[in-house]
């Protein structure tokens, strides 16, 4: 028997230590990278969040404040429906400080036959629109014709599909990348379809409150704000010379989930830290208190000749290999979890949450791997090295 | 080759006793030469076990030097003293010293994984017989009696054959007859060539002799 395989015997012949030390690896491991994906996707919501937003400012007609909360209606698919007039809309545009105006429409739906949960349609303007589209043409080769529509990746309809929207069949034309937002349960078309949508509706007797034609209505008109004027100024001024509106600047939106999200990847990171630092210790605990039980055994192979430096080696690579292990059962775990239970994880948080892609994961997992299996040895070093150093003659001489 | 010891000493430094300086081996000489056995006879605690190891390698002598073949042991790295100690040395300790991982056949075969030798099949069969561990050859140390982990620890030293034997209580744990096993063993050693030291407090041990010395107090006297 070769004297390199010796750690691995040891491990193996010893299954109750090695399992004691692979769970305190495994909560390592688990702790790393369960913490990273999370703070990793409130990360990318984040930003995903606000390149979808597009616009400096969102003008909602009064209403809307009653039927839904503005910042849900982006984080968590809250479905809502309001509306008002066109020249509403004109009547905004023409504010100073306006560089680009674009009129969306809602629609939410309470019974497709596509989704097993309501969906918020949106029809925008293909003229004017500067939010949506472009987005759109990262995924949808031409424009969209009538009843056509494009859908958010929690739409359960493939492309090529129909979908059917108060009775009308809408063909699938794409579907979107996750924003991890409630932007990925809406369905998206121009305000063509949007008008056919809407009569039928009506037709159907869905409460919509239009007094008047549906293609001359708009839920939210979105604003960019020429780069002179500054955007506080701009929604002031909507907000105290047109009526019965209400402007919001979405930084504020963003902010306010951004504060959040710091709140939150701050508990986490200060979590994973305390994890750490604690199955850190306990793990040098663990290795000290195995190296006063076989200082005798470590003895008996200084006597027969092996060196500081080899025997540090046999401890360190012992260490290693119980630290592979915990690691993989570990990442196993975090994957397990956070993959399978992301959704309810998302709704916990009330937070965009944009999962890493599978390349970025087993990045994530590889690094927590590799920084496991730094940290079990050198968990190990402290007890390694005193070992190694202590004098195999005195140990002998105790007659353990 | 020849094992010398000039003028070694060790002392402990006892952190709370009265007198915190303890010598446990007073300045002696010791020659040990191939072809002999060395028996190291005295009342336990009178400094035999510590003059061993500071012989075999295993202990920094306070004072004085261990030379072998003119050549101070203790003057190498670690790494030279160690595989001087695999290749020419081999100890036999007090109490049980298996690695509990491997079983009987593997913890007495360790040593040739170190040397890069591969053992003499029919002689680690004949120690094992004549010990009479054969037929434990694959059990694991922990299922061994004290006494079977003792005759486990003295095949392990035979086996590779080495210029110097030191035997701390080989006998210890051991009956009448196994005794008598493994002192002559010993002495077979030795007649072929290996210088052996056997520390003992059992009168049986001198018998198989060619020098015998006392400890004291840490002093050693030839009787």
């Amino acid at each position: 028997m070769s004297i390199s395989k010796l750690p691995l015997r040891n491990i193996l012949r010893h299954p109750g230590r090695t399992t004691a030390i692979a769970i305190l690896v495994a909560v390592l491991s688990f702790s790393l990278l369960s913490g990273s994906i999370l703070v990793y996707s409130l990360n990318s919501g984040l930003r995903s969040l606000e390149n979808r937003l597009g616009a400096d400012i969102i003008v909602l007609p009064d209403s809307a404040r009653s039927k839904v909360n503005i910042d849900n209606l982006y984080l968590q698919g809250t479905t809502g429906y309001y509306y008002m007039s066109t020249a509403k809309q004109e009547e905004i545009t023409k504010r100073d400080g306006i560089a680009a105006a674009s009129g969306q429409v809602f629609l939410a739906t309470l019974r497709a036959d596509c989704c097993s949960m309501p969906v918020q349609v949106i029809g925008f303007d293909p003229e004017t629109d500067f939010t949506v589209q472009p987005w759109i043409a990262e995924r949808a080769k031409n424009d969209l014709s009538l009843n056509e529509v494009v859908v958010g990746s929690k739409v359960s309809a493939g492309v090529g599909e129909s979908l059917r929207i108060y009775g009308i069949s809408c063909r699938v034309a794409a579907r979107l990348d996750a924003t991890g937002t409630g932007l990925d349960t809406a369905v998206y078309c121009t305000g063509e379809t949007m008008a056919v949508l809407l009569n039928a509706a009506r037709e159907m007797n869905h409460e919509l409150k239009i007094t008047t034609d549906p293609s001359k209505v708009v839920s939210a008109v979105y604003l960019r704000v020429d780069p002179a004027f500054s955007v506080e100024d701009v929604a002031n001024d909507i907000n105290i010379h047109v009526r019965k509106v209400q402007a919001v600047k979405t930084r504020s939106v963003i902010s306010g989930v951004s504060d959040s999200l710091g709140g939150v990847a701050s508990t986490i990171k200060a979590l994973i830290i305390g994890v750490w630092a604690l199955s850190f210790l306990l793990l040098a605990a663990a290795f000290m208190l195995l190296g006063g039980e076989r200082k005798r055994e470590y003895a008996v192979l200084r006597v027969i000749g092996v060196s500081r430096k080899r025997l540090s080696g046999i401890a360190l690579k012992e260490a290693l290999f119980v630290s592979v292990l915990g690691g993989l059962i570990g990442i196993a775990l975090s994957l397990l979890i956070v993959l399978n239970f992301h959704s309810l994880i998302e709704k916990a948080l009330a937070l965009p949450f944009l999962l890493p892609s599978g390349r970025n994961i087993m990045l994530f997992a590889v690094s927590t791997l590799v920084c496991v299996c730094i940290a079990g040895p050198l968990s190990a070093m402290v007890s390694a090295l005193k070992l190694s150093r202590a004098d195999t003659g005195i140990i002998l001489r105790e007659g353990v | 080759m020849v094992l010398k010891a000039e003028q070694v000493s060790k002392y402990y430094i006892r952190p709370n006793g009265v007198a915190n300086c303890f010598e446990a081996v007073k300045p002696c000489d010791l020659t040990l030469a191939g072809g002999s056995v060395s028996v190291l006879m005295g009342r336990s605690g009178s400094g035999k076990t510590t003059l061993l190891t500071m012989l075999s390698g295993l202990l920094r002598p306070s004072h004085g030097r261990v030379l072998l073949d003119e050549k101070d042991i203790y003057a190498l790295a670690d790494r030279e003293l160690s595989r001087l100690r695999c290749t020419h040395f081999a100890v036999i300790p007090q109490g049980t010293g298996a690695v509990s991982a491997l079983s009987v056949l593997e913890n007495i075969l360790l040593p040739f994984s170190l040397i890069g030798r591969t053992a003499d099949e029919k002689t680690v069969l004949s120690v094992m017989e004549k010990l009479g561990i054969s037929h434990l050859a694959s059990a694991q140390p922990g299922e061994l009696s004290g006494g079977e982990l003792r005759r486990m620890a003295i095949a392990r030293a035979l086996c590779v054959k080495p210029d110097f034997i030191f035997a701390d209580e080989p006998t210890a744990d051991l009956d009448d007859e196994n005794s008598r096993v493994v002192l002559e063993l010993l002495r077979n050693a030795a007649d072929e060539g290996a210088a052996v030291l056997i520390v003992s407090h059992e009168a049986e041990a001198a018998r198989y002799g060619d020098r015998l010395y006392k400890m004291n107090a840490g002093q050693i006297m030839i009787p």
